[in-house]
């Protein structure tokens, strides 16, 4: 059983690199990404669960950064946008317009990288899978439009 | 209330201990040993309440005991007659399984995508909200509660395991639930209504449960906590009357107060509730 | 000929969607925000805020907070006692004496970490004596209403606002034209209303965040999370005695703003506590719920008006009384109510106005500006009216509209004739309504027993901004020739920075990739600018960036007639050279020509050519305290909305199918990013008409301050929408353009009232339209 107490040093491996970090076992996950490993483009919206903006991969898996200690993803493999590689979501969204202020535009990524990875979809996503996924993320200026034409861009294979 | 009206931090800033057992002992014995030291230790296992519920005070913990790396609590397997689900397990594991469509569908609504991979079954049920929609489904079809503590594991009947809140007993944590197989094909209606948008608390969450000639039903959202409203089962069951009238009869035999707060009034939340039970009882005499 | 330079001329730049300059950075989670600039050294706030809506402070101690280990000081509102606000010194940084809204900051906390401080502002002890709390409007303007603001005659205001001492009303505006009593006698019909909606948030996805430190010199710098970086440095230089130009403030782009991040947010209070702890950097960052209800948000409203119409629709009286509920301190909403009166009657001519626009204070979170800054409330209230009076005259409510629209030669409420710059607004509801299939009727029962209904709106609004607004420009060179345009306007998402490259690289007949936009605004390297607001950017900084490039242009060709050995008159620049004009292979790559010219003997000419370019607001005017005569606004944008629903009668509940947009913008600079700015406007007031509003308990206490229980839209809820535009162009604009980032937020509202309205067979004039608001109307009316 392993058990933290204090300030503890561990490793986290993120975007493919092992990172020493001292954190205390109360630090979220978000907080060591940004504070800690200095990676700056996940972002803090409401540290509640509710906005999506600090969205990474835990073992692929899409989950938002805030809502989980970065004691308990000891041993994962955590990714986050500087380390997102689908350059055809990131150019979607570039050219259908999926942000404005691009504050909550990592997390969105983030999220989609994580549908659009997980399931190969040759013919597209439905709406409705487009939905249950992306509505975990809030944005403030796009009115969703160029998200949902970004996506659905990407998903089509750019 | 406290921490409802006062300020809400922008850190989780009081330190705690990190436990991460790899059996039901470790976990126990860790527990036993945050106890002894004054330290009000939790179980954790999504972790999504106990995350923002600590930054915002209202919840205080110093130690942490997370129970994601117990083989047990991440059990979703049939054992004979049961479907066996672990506590650990997340929301979407259990959705997407698919071993059992009504809470499939039940679970399906709490929180978000994203959070669902994460926040846990036990979790949802163990918590402080008033929600704890994914509880509804067994306390529609009586499965039984595994817990385990200091005096090893029993394993409860739901109506004593759930009455309002998770009755864990000083130390113990919810390992695993049990639900008979023959309940999970059993016809069942899951409707949900929210304020607005999809992703909020539910103002009216209703699961009704056909066995036999029987109807069972749960709810969340109208009252403060969520129940099986027994009391009204046996009106609902009545299929000498129609479908309209037993719903119609079931409300006016509503046993507890209805909830109003921000997000609706009781009159709204009595209407839906009444919506929803008479699409509900017509849905499953077509089954 | 010399390739490319004709093409790169002829080449339409500025009408075409070029990609946003910053999408790269922004895709990659490259762009730095304000907190992402943390500096060495740096200490964390934290903040002990107001459980009570309306409290005496009768102590507060701070020795349990200063035995936490890290904590560097611990201020109370006695340690800065000086009011600030922008156009009304109303308030202190810390409360002082009593506190006036739930979550208003008390106490503050310096220390090594932010958990040092977090834990450090629990344990600071507040003895209060509550008091009742105002919780609304009329009840604040009722006579004998207890005070929030006993000292109101000693706070300093600007004289464009008139508070009345004495009484909760922070500002008063008066629209007085013609003779209503005369009009109501010539109207036909007569209809009166009551329109109201709550307080809300502007919900920016970046929390507001705020980084000072003061050098030995006594030289601040502020990093913020600000649209104004220039009103930051006023509004601090005065009140706490700091040279003007030792203050420092950098903008780096901003994680949205819509009105939110204007004038002063916690740049004051890090100043000062960095002034506390001896100039070390200070971070005040605001929580998610901080944000929402300690810092400002938009105003709610109460609005009472009464219009009287001839029986072919034609308006003859108005009168109306708008009551903002500014919350506890007015900050920008004297302001903000101030616009909303001289817009009345919104776009529509009306011969007699008698109007009254109030600024009231309640014990509720304090208002401050919002994306559409005092138009949502009072096109609420007009196109709420105009739906009662359409329904009157059984009168279809889109030519209702269309035979009121305000046209060249017509005077506003504050009786400025309308000149030949004004837009076509009956163009744009025409367009709306055949983007609705307005003809194929706009209430249709469906076999399911849904019902669709339509509804329609019109808006304006012209930039609220003082008289003497400003915007520079300079233009640099690198040794490339590419271009370096430095403005003061800040990047909050709204992409000027692009379009602003679109107008220089369109003037100069260069490529988009050629100019490079400086992105974060630092208050001592950009040139002034009043500030990032009022949809007035693009426009002005549009026009001073020409004249910078026109500056530019005339130094290349004056250093370049040297060695090409003609008159300046004889050239031209394009496509990246200088060339004489009836001869352009005789010119010169402006790569030789911008920084230097160098002959072959090594001689050098020149020097680094640098433009610049200017622009003030032009032929403005205040407005006459008793009538509001005046013309405050630079140019009107105006345009029209419509949606269209699917309501279930059963419970309330609908969707928005469609959501419905014209507007006449002049000229459409980029149209990709202004479909943007107006989709997310319409967004954003689909928010705030069906979910948004911030809830109390009786004693005041906000109920919903996180985004768990404060509902922003989210995926999946918007509607389609459909954006169409009209150019009539403005004659003074850049290229004809007009401003477009707030009007999109103006008409949903109302459109959307009228359409459920409509729906369910009785009037809803009160945001929002949940579920159950709807529900409750359908089930109180009698549905036709």
């Amino acid at each position: 059983m392993r058990t933290y107490e204090g300030n503890v040093t561990m490793v986290l491996q993120v975007n493919g690199e092992e990172r020493e970090v001292v954190v205390r076992p109360a630090d979220t996950l978000l907080r060591v990404i940004r504070e800690k490993i200095g990676l700056r483009g996940t972002k803090i919206g409401c540290e509640n669960g509710d906005c999506g903006a600090c969205t990474v991969h835990i073992n692929g898996v899409a989950a938002k950064s805030c809502m989980v200690l970065a004691v308990e993803v000891e041993g994962d493999e955590i990714t986050t946008i500087e380390g997102m590689t689908n350059e055809v979501l990131k150019e979607a969204f570039i050219a259908e317009g999926g942000f404005q202020c691009g504050y909550c535009t990592s997390g969105f990524l983030m999220n989609a990288a994580a549908l659009l990875s997980a399931e190969p979809k040759p013919d597209g996503i439905t709406d409705d899978e487009l939905r249950v996924r992306l509505e975990s993320n809030l944005c403030r200026c796009t009115g969703y439009e160029g998200i949902e034409r970004a996506v659905k861009r990407a998903a089509r294979g750019g | 209330m406290e921490s409802r009206f006062g300020r809400k931090p922008e850190v989780i800033h009081f330190d705690v201990v990190y436990y991460r057992p790899e059996s039901v002992a470790e976990a126990v014995a860790a527990f036993e040993e945050a106890r002894e030291r004054g330290l009000d230790p939790l179980y954790l296992a999504g972790g999504t309440e106990i995350t923002t519920f600590s930054r915002q005070g209202k919840i205080r913990p110093g130690a942490l005991i997370d129970l994601k790396k117990i083989p047990e609590c991440n059990l979703l397997d049939t054992r004979g007659e049961e479907l066996v689900l672990g506590a650990a397990l997340p929301l979407n594991r259990v959705i997407e399984a698919g071993v059992f469509p009504l809470l499939s569908q039940t679970a399906a609504c709490i929180a978000d995508y994203t959070t669902r991979n994460r926040l846990s079954l036990g979790g949802n049920i163990a918590g402080r909200l008033p929600y704890r929609e994914a509880v509804l489904p067994f306390l529609a079809c009586d499965a039984r509660f595994v817990f385990a503590g200091p005096n090893g594991t029993r394993t409860v009947d739901c109506e004593e395991a759930f009455a309002e809140h998770l009755r864990a007993q000083a130390g113990e944590f919810l390992l695993q639930i049990l639900v008979e197989n023959r309940y999970l094909t059993s016809p069942f209606f899951h409707r949900r209504r929210e304020r607005g948008g999809r992703i909020d608390y539910p103002l009216v969450t209703l699961v009704l449960l056909r066995t036999g000639r029987e109807i069972r039903c749960a709810v969340s959202g109208l009252c403060s906590a969520p129940r099986r409203i027994g009391e009204i089962e046996a009106l609902l069951s009545d299929r000498t009357r129609p479908a309209g009238e037993r719903a119609a009869a079931a409300i006016d035999a509503f046993p507890v107060a209805i909830r109003s707060d921000f997000r609706a009034s009781a009159d709204y939340r009595r209407h839906l509730f009444g919506l929803a039970l008479d699409e509900g009882l017509h849905a499953l005499e077509e089954w | 000929m010399p390739p490319g330079s004709v093409k790169v001329r002829e080449q339409k730049i500025v009408g075409t969607s070029v990609p946003r300059a910053d999408g790269r950075d922004k895709v990659c989670g490259r762009v730095r925000y304000a907190d992402d600039l943390w500096q060495p050294g740096m200490l964390f706030a934290a903040l002990a805020t107001s459980p009570h809506a309306h409290a005496r402070i009768i102590s507060i101690d701070t020795t349990g907070a200063r035995t936490v280990r890290g904590v560097r000081g611990v201020f109370t509102g006695a340690d800065f006692p000086g009011r600030i606000g922008i156009y009304l010194g109303d308030k202190t940084p810390l409360a002082v004496g009593k506190v006036r809204y739930f979550g208003e900051p008390v106490a503050a906390v310096v220390a090594d970490s932010e958990a040092a401080a977090v834990e450090a502002a629990g344990r600071i002890a507040v003895s209060y004596q509550p008091l009742p709390a105002l919780l609304s409007v009329l009840e604040a303007i009722a006579e004998d209403s207890p005070l929030l603001h006993e000292n109101m005659d000693d706070y300093f205001h600007i004289p464009e606002i008139h508070p009345e001492p004495g009484s909760n009303i922070a500002n008063r505006t008066k629209v007085r034209k013609g003779n209503v009593e005369l009009g109501f006698r010539e109207a036909a019909s007569v209809i009166e209303g009551e329109f109201s909606f709550p307080p809300g948030d502007h919900g920016a996805m970046e929390p507001r965040v705020s980084i000072a430190e003061i050098g030995a010199d006594g030289r601040v710098v502020i990093r913020s999370s600000t649209q104004a970086p220039f009103v930051v440095r006023e509004l601090l230089s005065g009140p706490f005695g700091i040279p003007i130009g030792k203050i420092k403030v950098i903008a780096p782009r901003v994680g949205g703003g819509f009105g939110g991040k204007d004038g002063l947010q916690l740049e004051a209070l890090a100043y000062l506590l960095s002034r506390g702890v001896g100039g070390r950097p200070v971070r005040v960052a605001n929580s998610r719920e901080q944000d929402l209800v300690s810092s400002p948000g938009r105003a709610g409203l109460f609005a009472r008006v009464k219009l009287g119409a001839r029986s072919d629709g034609k308006l003859t009286a108005a009168k109306m009384l708008l009551l903002y509920d500014s919350g506890a301190y007015a900050d920008y909403a004297v302001h903000v109510s101030r616009a909303g009166g001289f817009s009345l009657p919104g776009p529509y001519f009306v011969p007699n106005i008698e109007a009254d626009s109030l600024c009231v204070y309640t014990n509720r979170p304090f208002a401050t500006a919002f994306r559409g800054f005092g138009h949502i409330e009072m096109t609420y209230a007009v196109e709420r009216a105009l739906d009662h009076l359409a329904q009157k005259l059984e009168m279809d409510p889109r030519q209702l509209r269309i035979v009121n629209a305000i046209r060249a030669g017509d005077t506003t409420g504050g009786n400025a004739v309308m000149d030949r710059n004004t837009g076509n607004l009956p163009a744009c509801i025409d367009t709306v309504g055949r983007r609705l299939d307005w003809q194929d009727g706009t209430r249709i029962v469906l076999p399911n027993g849904r019902i669709r209904a339509k509804g329609i709106s019109a808006f304006w609004k012209a930039p609220s901004m003082p008289t003497f607004t400003d915007a520079g420009a300079i233009i640099t060179f690198n040794e490339d020739a590419s271009v370096n345009l430095s403005t003061g306007i800040v990047e909050i998402g709204q992409g000027t920075h692009t379009g602003l490259a679109q107008i220089v690289a369109q003037r100069l007949a260069v490529d988009p990739s050629m100019v490079h936009v400086v992105n974060d605004i630092a208050t001592d390297q950009a040139p002034h600018d009043w500030q990032t607001a009022a949809s007035r950017s693009l426009f002005m900084a549009g026009r001073a960036a020409i004249a910078a490039v026109d500056d530019a242009v005339a130094q290349i060709k004056q250093i370049a007639s040297g060695p090409l050995r003609c008159s300046e008159e004889d050239l031209e620049v394009s496509g990246g050279r200088v060339f004489q004009r009836d001869d352009p292979d005789h010119g010169l790559p402006l790569s030789q020509v911008v920084v230097h010219y160098v002959y072959p003997n090594g001689n050098a000419i020149g020097g680094p050519v640098i433009g610049r370019g200017k622009y003030a607001a032009r032929g403005l005017t205040g407005i006459d305290k008793e009538t509001g005569a005046g013309r405050p606004g630079l140019e009107w944008t105006m345009g029209s909305q419509g949606v269209e629903v699917e309501v279930d009668p059963r419970d309330g509940s609908y969707r928005i199918l469609k959501a419905v947009c014209c507007m006449d913008v002049g000229k459409v600079i980029n149209p990709a990013l202004a479909r943007g700015q107006i989709v997310g406007g319409m967004a954003m007031s689909i928010g705030y008409a069906t979910s948004e509003e911030f809830r109390f308990d009786e004693r005041g206490r906000v109920l919903n301050g996180s985004l768990r229980d404060y509902k922003l839209m989210r995926y999946g809820d918007h509607p389609e929408y459909v954006v169409d535009f009209v150019e009539t162009p403005q004659g003074d604009g850049p290229y004809g353009a007009r401003g477009l980032g707030e009007q999109g937020i103006l008409g949903i509202p109302g459109a959307l009232s009228a359409a459920l309205s409509l729906a369910v067979g009785s009037q809803i004039d009160t945001l929002p339209l949940t579920p159950e608001a709807v529900w409750r109307a359908a089930s109180g009316g009698s549905l036709r």
